[in-house]
C-alpha cells in the first residue's frame, strides 16, 4: 500500500515535472538572449550524451572510455548529410546510425578483451577515428567540416534560435524518452543482472556477450544522436570531438550527477556545462579547478550530486559518518526505476 | 635506412622508459593511471626549470634529469597516499575517473606556472650535434637515448628479479591476498612500486624535454603511446613493454620516412593485429590473468 | 515432465590431474541423487560437466538420450538444466523480486525487448507469486545483498525454479546453515520434487542431508565413481567407510 501510494505521488510528480519542462522549452526563447540560448542548446546535447553513456556505466557496467567516436561519428555523418542538402530529421537519423554502426565495429574490436583492458581498447578505438579525420580531406582534415546550411523540416526554416532550440529540445527528448523506456524494458532489466553477476545471467540462459553488444550499440546510437544534434547546432565539425580526452567528458557528467539514478546523468550533464561555462570565462586554466572539483565529488559523493539530499540527511540526523547507501527497493521505485 | 631504424629505436627507448612505468603500476597496482601522463608533464618541466632553458654539460645534465625525475617521484607518492588510496576499495570505473581528474589538475596546474606558449630546452652540450659514420647520420642524442632505455630496462630487471623487494613486489602482483598472508606490507609495495614509477615518468618526460616542444597538451598525448605500448605488450608485461616501445618507435620512424602520410596511424595497426592474433598481447597471458610482471 | 541425466566415460584433466576419470553416471528422470566423497574427489568438476561449464577431454553427456557433450551453459539451461552454486550466485544490488524477474523474463525469451515495460510488470507479478510459494514473500522488496546466508540460497533456487528448470543441479545447499536453516531447506527441495516433478542432483557434505534425501548415491573418490546404490546399501559398504575414514574428512 505505501509502495502503491509512493508510485502515485511519484507519477503525479513526474506529470508536473514534465509540464514544467514544456513550459520552460516553450517560454524559454523570449525570456533568453542569443548567448542563452546556445548554451541552452549545448546542455541539452551533453544531457543526450550522457544518459546513452549511462547505459553502459550505470546498467550494463560496461567501462568505456570510448563514447566521443561514436559522437564524432554522428556529428560527421550528419554533417556530410547535410551537405548533400538532406532534409534536417533525415540528417539525424544518419547521424544515429553512423553512431550505431561505428559501434558494432568497435564492439567487434573491443570485446576481444574484458575488465581494464577493454576501456583501453575502447578509448585506442576512438582515438583512432581522430586519426582517420586529420587524414581525410573529404572530413576536413584539422579544420573539420563547417559551411553545411541544414534545410527545411515540414516547410519551417529551422535556421531562427527559436526554432533550433524547439526542434533540438524536441529531438533530444524523444532520445532521452526512448533510453528511459529501454531502462525499464526487459532487456534493461537484464542488463542490471548482468553487471552484478555475468556468470549468474549465463546460467539463466542468457548470452552475454549479444546483450552487452546490443547495449554497446545503443548507446554508441545515442551519442551518435548527440553528435548530430551538436552539427546542427554548431554548423561545425571538428576533430577535437573525437580526442580521447573528450571521450573523459560523459563519464565525468556521470560521476558528478550520479549514475545510480535515470535523472543523474542529465543533473551532472548541466552542472558540468555550467561548471565549464562560468570556469573558462573566468580563467584559461579551468581544468585545474574542473579536476578538482571532479575528483572532490568521486570522493565525497560517491553517488553524485542526485545523492546529496539523502546525505545531507543522514549527516544531520547521525552528525557524521559514512552516507547510508539506499536498502529497500521502495526507496529506489520513489526515486524511479532507474537502476 | 640504419639512420631511420636508430631514430626509431631511440624514440622506442623513450616511449619505453615511460610506459614501463604505466604497466608496472597496472601489474602491481591493477590501476589504468591516467595521472602518469601529467607526472610525465611535470617531469618534462621540472627539468626544464632546473636546467634554466640552457645547455648544460651531460654530467650536470643526467644530474638535473635525475633530480626532475625524483622530484616528480616525490609528487607521485603524494598523489598515491592522499589522492589514490582511498579509491582502493572503489569499482575500477571510479579509480579510473579518480586518476584522470588528477591529470586534468596536473595540467591545469602546468599550464598555470608556465603558461600554455611553447617551451623549448636545448640539448646538452656535446650532445646536441650527430654522428656521422659513411652515409649514416646518427643524432647523438638518439644513441644516448636508445643507451638510457637499455640501461632502465636492466635496472627495472634487476630490480624485480634480483631483490628481495622485487620479489614481493611479483608476489603482490599474482596474489594480493597470499602476499598479506606472506606478511608482506602490501601498502609498502604498493607505495614504493608507484614512486619507482613515477620517477620513470619523470625521467622519461625529463628526456623527452629537449627532442620537442613543451606545451600542456603533452601529457594526453604520450599516455595514448603508453597505453598502446600497454595493450601491445601485454598488460604488466615489462619485457612486452620494451618490444612494444621499440616496435611503435621503429615503425612510425619508418613510417614517416617513406609513407608520411601514414605515419599518424603507427599505433593503432600493430594494435590492430595484436588484437586480432595475440589478444593477451606479445607476453601477456590472457584474459582473467592480467598479471605479469616479466 | 523431468529429464534423465547420463554421464559415459567422461574424463576431464586439469594440467596432469584427471580431476574426472571416466566417470559414469546414471541418474534416471525424477530421482533425487547425491554425490558424495572426500574434497578433491570430483564432485565439483563432475558438475561442471552436467552444466557445460567446462569442455571435457573425453565422454558424452547425455540429457534425455539427446548428446548435449559440446552445448554450451546456456544453450543447457535452455534444455531445462538449472544450476545452484555452492556459494549462492544472485544480484545483490537487485530487489529478491528482481532476481527472479531476471529469470522469469530469460525463460519467456523476452529478455531482449528494449522498447517496452510491459513483459516486465507481469514478470513481477508471476515473481511475487513464485516468491509467496516459497514463503519468501516478505523479502520481496529487500536488496539479495542484504539477505541471509540461508535466504540467499533459498532465492537461488527460486531463480532456478522461476527457469522452469526440470534437473536441479545442487551444489553444497546447506553450506553454512544453521540446523533450523538446514532443515528448511531439505523440506524445500523435497516439497518442490514432488510438486514439480524434478530431477535432482546433489552434493553434499552433511550426511543427514544426503540420507534425509537422495535415492540414490554416489560415491566419488580421486575423480572415479566407487560406488553407486541405494542409501542403505552405499552406507553398508566398508570401502565408503574406509574413502572418508582416509580421506580428508
Amino acid at each position: 500500500m505505501r509502495a502503491l501510494l509512493g508510485k502515485a505521488v511519484a507519477a503525479r510528480r513526474a506529470l508536473a515535472l514534465a509540464a514544467l519542462g514544456v513550459l520552460f522549452v516553450v517560454v524559454y526563447p523570449q525570456l533568453a538572449t542569443a548567448g542563452q540560448l546556445s548554451f541552452a542548446n549545448t546542455v541539452v546535447i551533453a544531457v543526450v550524451f550522457a544518459t546513452s553513456t549511462n547505459l553502459l556505466f550505470g546498467q550494463a557496467g560496461i567501462p568505456s572510455f570510448g563514447q566521443a567516436g561514436f559522437f564524432g561519428a554522428g556529428a560527421y555523418a550528419a554533417a556530410l548529410a547535410a551537405h548533400e542538402g538532406l532534409p534536417v530529421i533525415l540528417c539525424l537519423l544518419i547521424g544515429i546510425l553512423a553512431g550505431a554502426l561505428v559501434g558494432v565495429v568497435a564492439a567487434a574490436v573491443a570485446w576481444r578483451s574484458a575488465g581494464l583492458a577493454f576501456s583501453m581498447l575502447t578509448l585506442a578505438f576512438a582515438q583512432s577515428l581522430y586519426t582517420i579525420a586529420i587524414r581525410t580531406d573529404a572530413l576536413g582534415g584539422y579544420n573539420g567540416l563547417a559551411g553545411f546550411p541544414f534545410s527545411r523540416v515540414l516547410g519551417i526554416e529551422l535556421s531562427d534560435p527559436g526554432y533550433v532550440w524547439y526542434f533540438v529540445a524536441v529531438f533530444a527528448a524523444v532520445i532521452v524518452a526512448g533510453f528511459w523506456q529501454v531502462s525499464r524494458s526487459p532487456f534493461g532489466q537484464i542488463l542490471r543482472a548482468l553487471r552484478d553477476d555475468p556468470v549468474r545471467t549465463l546460467f539463466l540462459g542468457i548470452n552475454v556477450r549479444a546483450y552487452r553488444t546490443l547495449a554497446f550499440v545503443l548507446a554508441a546510437a545515442g551519442a551518435g544522436a548527440a553528435g548530430a544534434l551538436s552539427a546542427y547546432v554548431n554548423q561545425v565539425v571538428t576533430p577535437d570531438s573525437l580526442y580521447w580526452t573528450a571521450s573523459a567528458v560523459p563519464v565525468m557528467m556521470l560521476v558528478l550527477g550520479g549514475m545510480g539514478h535515470f535523472a543523474g546523468p542529465a543533473i551532472g550533464a548541466l552542472l558540468y556545462a555550467v561548471l565549464e561555462h562560468y570556469l573558462s570565462a573566468w580563467t584559461t586554466s579551468y581544468i585545474f579547478f574542473l579536476g578538482i572539483l571532479v575528483y572532490l565529488v568521486l570522493a565525497l559523493l560517491p553517488d553524485g550530486v542526485v545523492s546529496l539530499p539523502r546525505t545531507v540527511r543522514y549527516w544531520i540526523r547521525r552528525g557524521g559518518g559514512d552516507p547510508p547507501k539506499p536498502d529497500e527497493v521502495e526507496l529506489r521505485e520513489t526515486e524511479g526505476a532507474a537502476r | 635506412m640504419i639512420t631511420t631504424l636508430l631514430t626509431g629505436l631511440a624514440a622506442g627507448s623513450l616511449i619505453f622508459v615511460v610506459s614501463s612505468g604505466l604497466t608496472l603500476v597496472l601489474g602491481v597496482l591493477r590501476i589504468v593511471n591516467f595521472a602518469h601522463g601529467g607526472l610525465f608533464l611535470i617531469g618534462a618541466y621540472f627539468a626544464y626549470q632546473f636546467q634554466g632553458g640552457a645547455a648544460h654539460n651531460p654530467a650536470s645534465f643526467a644530474l638535473l634529469v635525475v633530480a626532475a625525475g625524483l622530484a616528480t617521484a616525490v609528487i607521485g607518492v603524494l598523489v598515491e597516499r592522499f589522492l589514490l588510496r582511498p579509491f582502493y576499495d572503489h569499482s575500477a570505473e571510479s579509480m579510473l575517473l579518480a586518476t584522470y581528474a588528477v591529470l586534468l589538475t596536473m595540467q591545469g596546474a602546468v599550464q598555470m606556472i608556465w603558461g600554455s606558449s611553447q617551451h623549448t630546452q636545448p640539448r646538452p652540450e656535446g650532445l646536441g650535434g650527430a654522428l656521422t659514420l659513411g652515409d649514416t647520420v646518427i643524432p647523438r642524442y638518439d644513441l644516448m637515448l636508445i643507451v638510457v632505455g637499455l640501461l632502465i630496462f636492466g635496472g627495472l630487471q634487476w630490480l624485480i628479479y634480483g631483490t628481495g623487494f622485487g620479489r614481493q613486489v611479483i608476489a603482490v602482483a599474482e596474489d594480493r591476498y597470499m602476499a598479506s598472508l606472506l606478511g608482506i606490507d602490501i601498502s609498502r609495495i604498493f607505495m614504493a612500486t608507484f614512486a619507482v614509477a613515477i620517477f620513470l615518468a619523470g625521467v622519461g618526460g625529463a628526456l623527452a624535454a629537449p627532442t620537442l616542444s613543451m606545451t600542456p597538451n603533452l601529457a594526453t598525448t604520450f599516455i595514448l603511446y603508453s597505453f598502446a605500448v600497454v595493450i601491445i605488450g601485454g598488460f604488466g608485461s615489462i619485457s612486452g613493454s620494451l618490444i612494444a616501445s621499440l616496435l611503435l618507435g621503429v615503425l612510425a620512424s619508418f613510417l614517416g620516412t617513406h609513407a608520411p602520410e601514414l605515419a599518424d596511424f603507427a599505433l593503432y595497426l600493430p594494435m590492430l593485429l595484436i588484437l586480432f592474433f595475440r589478444p593477451e598481447g606479445l607476453r601477456g597471458r590472457g584474459a582473467g590473468r592480467e598479471v605479469v610482471i616479466a | 515432465m523431468s529429464l534423465e541425466i547420463e554421464l559415459r566415460s567422461v574424463t576431464k584433466r586439469f594440467g596432469g590431474n584427471a580431476a574426472l576419470d571416466g566417470v559414469d553416471l546414471h541418474v534416471p528422470a525424477g530421482q533425487i541423487h547425491a554425490v558424495i566423497g572426500p574434497n578433491g574427489a570430483g564432485k565439483s568438476t563432475l558438475f561442471g560437466a552436467v552444466a557445460g561449464e567446462l569442455p571435457l577431454d573425453t565422454g558424452t553427456v547425455l540429457l534425455d538420450g539427446r548428446d548435449v557433450t559440446g552445448a554450451s551453459p546456456q544453450r543447457r539451461v535452455r534444455l531445462g538444466i538449472g544450476r545452484a552454486f555452492q556459494v549462492a550466485r544472485l544480484f545483490p544490488t537487485l530487489s529478491v523480486r528482481d532476481n527472479i524477474v531476471a529469470a522469469v523474463l530469460s525463460r519467456q525469451g523476452k529478455s531482449l525487448v528494449f522498447w517496452s515495460a510491459r513483459a516486465v510488470r507481469a514478470a513481477r507479478v508471476e515473481a511475487e507469486h513464485l516468491l509467496d510459494e516459497l514463503r519468501l514473500g516478505d523479502l520481496t522488496t529487500r536488496l539479495a545483498g542484504s539477505l541471509s546466508q540461508g535466504d540467499r540460497k533459498r532465492l537461488e533456487i527460486a531463480m532456478v525454479l522461476a527457469l522452469s528448470s526440470r534437473v536441479l543441479l545442487l551444489d553444497e545447499p546447506t553450506a553454512g546453515m544453521s540446523p533450523e536453516e538446514t532443515e528448511a531447506t531439505v523440506h524445500l527441495v523435497r516439497q518442490l520434487w514432488a510438486e514439480r516433478e524434478l530431477t535432482v542432483l546433489i552434493t553434499e557434505h552433511d550426511m543427514d542431508v544426503v540420507f534425509g534425501l537422495a535415492q540414490a548415491v554416489t560415491v566419488m573418490y580421486r575423480g572415479s565413481v566407487l560406488c553407486t546404490g541405494d542409501p542403505e546399501t552405499v552406507r553398508a559398504r566398508p570401502d565408503v567407510a574406509d574413502v572418508y575414514l582416509g580421506g580428508v574428512e
